[in-house]
């Protein structure tokens, strides 16, 4: 998981990598093992947070999708393959950067299965970049 | 800016030992890269 590897780059930049999935708490800690996942992770069996927050759900984004095959086809290309699969077949997800006055500094919504924001995209919304310090700091 | 919508803020969400969280809490202290999963595996 790109994302992961990057959690270090996140804490610097002033925030923490969360892991929400779909199943139930033996789900993520199989796949905390499997993944060898270090960030705290979470699970909403329900899918309310999911539906509140606006992610899409259904058959044909998951699976029939034109992008669901390029995103496969790149996915299979670099060594990846997918194993039994625990969850919700058709939930898609998403990212979001929130700060702790609820304010939101970067939203993304999978729109069919495979599809992940660019990760430069989410470390450029955290709110500690490289050079504010001394920006503001007094002459 | 956007913020999150009171309905996502009070969802329940689980950790490794079952017990429950409200999503604000994630959040709480400093911002969060929160992760939606299409599933596990």
């Amino acid at each position: 998981m790109q994302l992961h590897r990057e959690r270090f780059a996140i804490r610097d930049l002033g925030a923490e990598l969360i892991m929400i999935g779909n199943g139930t708490p033996n789900f993520a800690k199989a796949f905390l093992e499997e993944f060898s996942i270090t960030t705290p992770i979470y699970v909403d069996p329900s899918l309310a947070s999911y539906r509140a927050l606006g992610m899409r759900r259904g058959v044909a984004a998951t699976l029939f999708s034109p992008k669901v095959l390029v995103h496969g086809f790149r996915a299979l290309r670099s060594g990846f393959r997918q194993g039994l699969t625990r969850g919700d077949h058709f939930q898609l997800g998403g990212v979001l950067v929130v700060k702790p006055d609820d304010t939101i500094l970067y939203r993304y919504l999978s729109e069919t299965a495979g599809d992940h924001p660019p990760t430069s995209d989410i470390l450029a919304a955290l709110p500690h970049q490289p050079g504010i310090e001394a920006q503001l700091s007094p002459a | 800016m956007d913020r999150v919508n009171a309905e996502a803020a009070e969802a329940k969400v689980f950790d490794l030992e079952a017990k429950e969280h409200p999503l604000r809490e994630l959040w709480a202290s400093r911002a969060a890269v929160l992760v939606f999963l299409r599933h596990f595996g």
